[in-house]
């Protein structure tokens, strides 16, 4: 046998096979399963192309741009309402807020609410019955300085009380 | 390039402009060819269908990695796939070495399957129920085992020159090689498969005759 007729025989039976082999397709189970994979991939590939729209951006933008102007027009309303505080216990005579925001709780404490107190120092006069009277600048009678500490849950209480001619003292908690 | 292969270029081009049609007609066109390739090489049809789909993802994934100048789309997946081969191939080989037994097959079972057990061709021979069928099934089965015991190097060139009939040219594409390397792997792999299969000589079976002859009919009739 020659090295032909053995190359020709070869030949004959791989042709046999790459016959059969091309008889060969594709199951239906390797078709779904292609597909799944096409149909996953051009739904991402849609969910990508999404952010390369410009109109997607400057919506995008916009809604950050939004709520970033909403947080800090709370934040200046927020300050205001303390300053407001101020303001006003400014335009009454006689007292002084000293602190605002003191937390009302000491720490370990929880309370439900958002605890806040202010304090303010009143110049009084002691009355005979019992308590303070917001004093006036006419009055001769003794005067004090009055630390109230008012906190946002409605209770007041009488931080310090100290002599007006020994000025002013640091308010205590 | 031919027109085919222009045409594939531009259902990758397509494919990266995010496609969906694009990436069905390239598995349309080169999902069975892959198939093959993965049977040759796998002997084993659930590892040739993983070997098609994961060549397909891959594609979906890095399309921009096909290179037009380099060859055809089906050079670039034939490419991909004898890559995934490889690997699974070192995995069996790995599991083999965990286990202390010689790897049977890439097949996840472990278990080969016979090529006749899919192809209707095969099927309408044994449907048949004559010597010569049988003797053709039996041929096809020697052939297939006698590929499959080659080393995977001299495999790969079996599959692509001879089972896939693919010009040198993109072999060597795929093979990532020069032409000659694959001329002198093919040489050397069909002298390994001419001493696996003990060729005989034509002349003196006339019953081999009879068998090449249904084999042209049977052709005839299924294409």
């Amino acid at each position: 046998m020659t090295a032909d007729d053995t190359a020709i025989a070869l030949t004959r039976q791989l042709d046999c096979y790459a016959h059969a082999l091309r008889s060969l397709q594709p199951s239906a189970e390797l078709d779904r399963r292609v597909d799944v994979a096409i149909q996953s991939w051009a739904a991402s590939k849609g969910s990508r192309a999404l952010w390369r729209r410009p109109l997607t951006w400057i919506a995008a933008v916009a809604s950050i741009g939004a709520i970033s102007l909403g947080v800090a027009l709370l934040a200046m309303r927020d300050r205001g309402s303390a300053e407001g505080l101020s303001a006003a216990a400014a335009r009454i005579p006689g007292l002084q807020v000293e602190r605002v925001g003191v937390p009302a709780l000491a720490a370990g404490q929880v309370s439900q609410w958002p605890a806040e107190a202010a304090i303010f120092r009143v110049k009084a006069s002691f009355i005979p019955t019992g308590g303070f009277l917001l004093a006036g600048e006419q009055d001769g009678e003794r005067q004090y300085w009055v630390d109230v500490r008012i906190a946002n849950d409605g209770t007041m209480r009488i931080m310090q009380v100290v002599p007006a001619e020994r000025g002013r003292g640091g308010p205590h908690q | 390039m031919s027109a085919l292969t222009a045409d594939d270029a531009q259902l990758v081009a397509r494919l990266r402009q995010g496609d969906a049609g694009a990436a069905r007609e390239l598995y349309e066109r080169h999902g069975a060819a892959l198939l093959r390739f993965g049977m040759a090489m796998s002997n084993s049809r659930q590892t040739a269908e993983d070997l098609v789909h994961d060549t397909f993802l891959e594609l979906l994934r890095h399309p921009s990695r096909f290179d037009p100048a380099r060859g055809p789309v089906l050079a670039f997946l034939f490419g991909i796939a004898r890559h995934r081969l490889a690997r699974i191939a070192r995995a069996t080989l790995r599991d083999a070495e965990v286990t202390s037994e010689p790897p049977q097959s890439m097949d996840d079972d472990g278990a080969s399957e016979p090529l006749t057990r899919h192809s209707p061709v095969t099927a309408a021979l044994a449907a048949e129920d004559t010597a010569d069928a049988l003797d053709r099934l039996q041929s096809i089965e020697r052939v297939r085992a006698a590929v499959y015991d080659l080393p995977r190097v001299h495999r790969e060139v079996i599959a692509l020159c001879d089972l896939e009939e693919l010009p040198y040219a993109t072999v060597a594409t795929i093979l990532g090689c020069p032409i000659g390397t694959v001329r002198s792997r093919l040489s050397r792999a069909r002298a390994l498969l001419a001493a696996r299969l003990e060729v005989p000589d034509e002349s003196e079976d006339d019953e081999q005759r009879g068998s090449v002859a249904l084999t042209l009919s049977v052709r005839g009739s299924a294409t």
